[in-house]
């Protein structure tokens, strides 16, 4: 099991490669050719999970191997427990995706070779240990995210992925440069060790002995070099003032972009916070760790009271993602052990009920051609779809509860820690958050009662762009079970035995934990 | 200081001279072969095979010494070889672009390519030029060859009028920069950059009147119109767009890359800005009686080229945003380009100079591609606007993804050398702790972004209403065998480029 990080990471270009030789027309080949390289990965991630040593806290696989000597750049990869749920949920998701994407018909090589690249960026991010190589893979997958919405989106989709790509280049342009500074102190007041990339050795400095000039003012480097790196993770969690990208992403992309985009993409986010932000600069991250935890309860609070002004399906599920996002951020700025090990846990039960609901949101659309909970006048788009299609709403019902913590399923679980692991800390933010539990529940039951409930009144769209009384609602079809089967037994399984995938990360997140108490 | 030698002697001068005689024989062969030779195909192998035995002929040279030659008027050092090297491929890509461009009349081409090789000449005298004279002359030839360049479609108005704005330009920046010269002239009493660094070195700074450094700047003036950084850059998008597209393709890579190295030498080794290992020595050993070399006289020379900088990149990064037209926004991006090549000097050591180089080298295959491509839409869609890029995805799919590449690269995402390029300017200035300045270059990378795009969308994102015309098929199978040439370094150097960046390292080696 030599290189397996890189089998996972970099296996799927060889279906690029596969791709590219693919005559025309012959899309069934390209979209079993995608299964093929996707599976592999997530069956060698799987795998892992039975060599991989649950008790210790350091990096496991490691590969090391000198890249660009005169910047002592290095090409260093490894997984702790934390990134190896990450590794776990994007090799999951990108295997789903491929089911998720059977229906696309207009260029089908391109849109499949994208996708792949984007899975590179992804296990890319979740496995490299050089800042470098970080940076690397994190700016990778702007391009095909960018081609990915913006060839095969909706209506507005240029718009969409213009957006989405000036907000998180300009944020990982901050971050390149908060990358920078850190390399060039990395060598010690005197210069003496050569400067470095490797997170390892970076995480060992005192950041807070040093300072910085910025326009004549002196900052501390530690405190300003998080802001930098702040402001590149921002962007992709999002936090709420950095958030407007996402309902436009969200909702112009195909589905199974906004699958990957809400079940990988936004933890990416999260993850950085952890890996970077967290591991290397400790002290400044106590310092803000108040401003993270208020901004979180925004998130939360403000990303609900969106999500209730919907009329949009699909752009009701993008602001509830604002809003469970938050939810980490609580929980990760606590520095309790319950707190940590809820929100990572809430970033893969976000992966699971966002992709879920994006993916229902998805099938919904195929078959009436609009997301309208309310249509332009005021009549319901989908009234009472469980009348004529009871398996798709029962599928919804599994994506909702979970997402609205319903004790049982997998989002109770990593809420519940989340609190417990916040309240000692931050009593009356806590409380403010709390009231988020009670809007998500709002809009979601809500939007429960205007879709599924009631009498069957729901419309079809279409093409001139009128709406017309559905007639029978299409049943799901096989490549719509693969996708939603898993996640749902996941949903399930972790609601009633979350220990098993809490012992995957929990070594690592209370490591974490344990630096900044 | 001076230990370099110097070689006066006319016909052991004319050993380093290889590449130029080459490129000035082959420009008066052309001339007389055109009389005859009516292919374009066969004269443009011939000038190809001039061009590489020119880039050849700096090979034997590589071994001697670093001297100036000519009684000191022209240098030959590991600088001037790496441009020696650059020059001829940049200028052979702009004959292959010539030879299939549909906008050189098929009569002219013989003409054609003699320009061009001349105009090499000139590169090459600019980028290794020590007297003010000979810098001048490099300047004036590569000038007055543009001129007639920038025209050569002389039936066209456009052409006509970008090659007179070219001229009142270029005349207006070259005497500023020779009345600059000559104020230092005045005040030191000497010619060559060898000579200004004597001088710099040997009499202390407040020795030196306020009109030397006038001078100074006033010489910048006459690089800067080579580079085109603002305010200087006025002439560039009207002469781009006005210009046949190689032209203009050349344009924007090739006086650059003789400019910078003009400009290089005459800050670094002329003036002496700190930037080689020994004046480092010098710097931390300062002792009492600053020589003025030190103290930079007047002029704090990073903030110099700092805000000129910030002032380039802005200039032609927002100005782009509003543009129409694909050669218009590459003109401007090209000043931006500029704009963060300058970042290089400013941070006044070793890493930002090699940085440079980097970029040069590098920025050159990206442009020449973008250009190209431009070229080829521009022959066969009959405009170059945004609205005849849409839908090339379509029409040309294999086009539009070496555009993307191009485009990318430019922008600067890794993995493509574009992000390398920037990565290393950078390193230099946080390296000289400037966080500010590397702020305003990163938002500058952002907002060039968004034009950029606005390529990619009509490529890839607009639907094509029409009936799809499939212009692929129509593409000469060498332009794309020469496209993959520039977009493959783009992506190779962009995940490996260690080789690159210890060439431009070692080049670092100036005669003195």
């Amino acid at each position: 099991m030599n290189c397996v990080l890189s089998w996972i990471t970099f296996f799927p270009l060889l279906g690029i490669l596969a791709i590219l030789f693919v005559p025309k027309g012959k899309d069934d080949i390209v979209k079993w050719i995608s299964v093929g390289v996707t599976l592999v990965p997530l069956l060698l991630a799987i795998k892992l999970t039975t060599l991989f040593n649950y008790s210790v806290g350091g990096f496991q696989f490691v590969e090391k191997a000198l890249w660009i000597p005169s910047l002592n750049v290095e090409f260093h990869m490894g997984i702790d427990g934390m990134s190896f749920l990450m590794v776990l949920l994007a090799t999951l998701l990108s295997f789903l995706c491929i089911f998720a994407s059977w229906n696309i018909k207009k260029q089908v090589k391109g849109y499949f070779s994208m996708f792949l690249l984007l899975h590179v960026g992804m296990l890319g991010v979740f496995c490299a240990l050089d800042f470098f190589l970080f940076y690397v893979f994190w700016e990778v997958m702007l391009l095909p995210m960018y081609f990915l919405v913006g060839i095969w989106g909706g209506e507005r989709k240029e718009y969409a992925a213009i957006k989405f790509f000036l907000y998180t280049l300009f944020g990982s342009v901050l971050m390149l440069v908060g990358l920078l500074a850190l390399y060039f102190y990395s060598t010690g007041p005197n210069g003496l060790s050569p400067a470095t990339f490797d997170l390892a050795q970076l995480s060992k400095i005192n950041w807070s002995q040093y300072t910085l000039n910025f326009f004549g003012m002196t900052l501390p480097f530690d405190k300003a070099v998080w802001v930098l790196l702040f402001m590149g993770f921002a962007v992709k969690v999002p936090i709420v003032p950095f958030h407007t990208w996402l309902p436009w992403a969200h909702v112009q992309a195909p589905t199974a972009v906004s699958v990957i985009l809400a079940g990988v993409l936004l933890k990416m986010g999260i993850y950085g916070f952890l890996r970077i932000n967290y591991w290397l600069l400790p002290q400044a991250t106590q310092y803000f760790a108040t401003t993270l935890a208020v901004m979180g309860v925004i998130n939360i609070v403000y990303g609900a009271l969106c999500a209730m002004a919907q009329k949009d399906l699909k752009k009701l599920v993008a602001y509830s993602s604002v809003s469970h996002m938050g939810y980490c951020l609580l929980g990760m700025a606590v520095f309790t052990a319950a707190g940590m090990q809820g929100a990572i846990l809430q970033m893969f039960n976000h992966g699971l009920s966002a992709a879920m609901m994006f993916m229902l949101v998805g099938i919904l659309y195929d078959r009436l051609h609009h997301r309208a909970i309310v249509t332009t006048d005021g009549k319901l788009g989908f009234g009472g779809i469980a009348q004529k299609s009871p398996i798709i709403t029962a599928a919804w019902m599994v994506a909702v509860f979970s997402s609205l913590g319903l004790p049982g399923l997998n989002g109770f679980i990593s809420e519940a820690m989340v609190f417990l692991g916040a309240f000692p800390v931050y009593k009356t933010l806590t409380s403010v958050a709390a009231l988020g539990i009670l809007l998500t529940a709002a809009y979601l039951l809500w939007m429960v009662q205007r879709v599924f409930l009631g009498p069957y009144v729901a419309l079809h769209k279409d093409e001139s762009g009128h709406y017309h009384p559905a007639g029978e609602i299409p049943p799901i079809r096989w490549n719509e079970w693969v996708v939603l089967i898993p996640l749902a037994v996941l949903c399930l399984w972790i609601g009633l035995f979350p220990q098993p995938l809490i012992n995957i990360f929990k070594v690592s997140s209370n490591m974490i934990t344990e630096t900044l108490r | 200081m001076n230990s370099v030698a110097v070689v006066s002697n006319l016909m052991d001068s004319l050993k380093y001279l290889g590449p130029n005689l080459a490129m000035a024989i082959g420009s008066l062969v052309l001339l007389m072969a055109g009389l005859w030779i009516r292919s374009s195909c066969v004269l443009t192998i011939l000038t190809s095979l001039i061009l590489v035995t020119a880039a050849a002929l700096n090979i034997p040279n590589l071994g001697l010494l670093s001297t100036q030659y000519f009684s000191g008027l022209v240098y030959h050092d590991a600088f001037s070889s790496f441009f020696g090297f650059i020059i001829p491929f940049i200028i052979l890509f702009a004959v292959v672009m010539g030879h299939y461009s549909k906008e050189l009349l098929a009569d002219r081409k013989a003409e054609y390519m003699s320009l061009l090789l001349a105009f090499g000449c000139g590169l090459l005298f600019m980028s290794s030029s020590n007297h003010f004279l000979m810098a001048y002359l490099g300047i004036e030839m590569v000038s007055v060859l543009s001129y007639a360049l920038a025209g050569f479609h002389r039936e066209r108005q456009s052409s006509v009028e970008a090659s007179m704005k070219y001229v009142v330009y270029g005349a207006l920046a070259t005497g500023i920069m020779i009345f600059g010269m000559s104020l230092m002239y005045a005040v030191s009493g000497e010619l060559t950059i060898s000579g200004m660094r004597n001088f710099v070195h040997s009499v202390p700074a407040d020795a030196i009147p306020y009109l030397f450094w006038v001078g100074v700047i006033f010489s910048f003036a006459g690089f800067g119109y080579k580079i085109s950084a603002a305010p200087m850059h006025m002439w560039t998008p009207d002469v781009y767009e006005g210009s046949p597209t190689p032209v203009a393709a050349l344009f924007s890579v090739a006086p650059k890359a003789a400019g910078f190295a003009l400009l290089i030498r005459f800050f670094v080794v002329g003036l002496s800005l700190p930037v080689v290992d020994q004046d480092l020595v010098l710097l931390a050993t300062k002792n009492a009686t600053q020589p003025a070399y030190l103290a930079g006289g007047l002029v704090s020379w990073a903030k110099f080229f700092a805000i000129s900088s910030v002032f380039t990149m802005f200039m032609g990064n927002l100005a782009a945003l509003g543009q129409t037209s694909v050669k218009r926004i590459l003109a401007y991006s090209s000043i931006a380009h500029a704009g963060y090549m300058l970042l290089g000097l400013t941070s006044q050591n070793r890493e930002g100079l090699s940085a440079i180089m980097f970029y040069i080298v590098v920025y050159c295959t990206m442009n020449l591609g973008a250009f190209w491509v431009a070229s080829l839409v521009e022959d066969r869609m009959g405009g170059d606007s945004l609205k005849d890029f849409k839908g090339l995805a379509k029409k040309a799919p294999l086009l539009a993804v070496l555009m993307a590449i191009f485009l990318f690269s430019l922008v600067g995402l890794p993995p493509f050398v574009g992000f390398i390029g920037k990565l290393y300017l950078f390193i230099a200035i946080l390296g000289q702790k400037m966080y500010g300045l590397a702020l305003l270059a990163g938002v500058n990378s952002v907002i060039s972004l968004f034009y950029y795009a606005k390529i990619l969308k009509a490529m890839f994102l607009e639907k094509v209403s029409e009936e799809t015309l499939n212009i692929q098929g129509q593409i000469p199978k060498f332009i794309l065998v020469m496209l993959f040439v520039l977009a493959v370094p783009n992506l190779v150097f962009g995940l490996y480029w260690e080789p690159l960046m210890s060439w431009a390292m070692t080049s670092l080696d100036f005669a003195r």
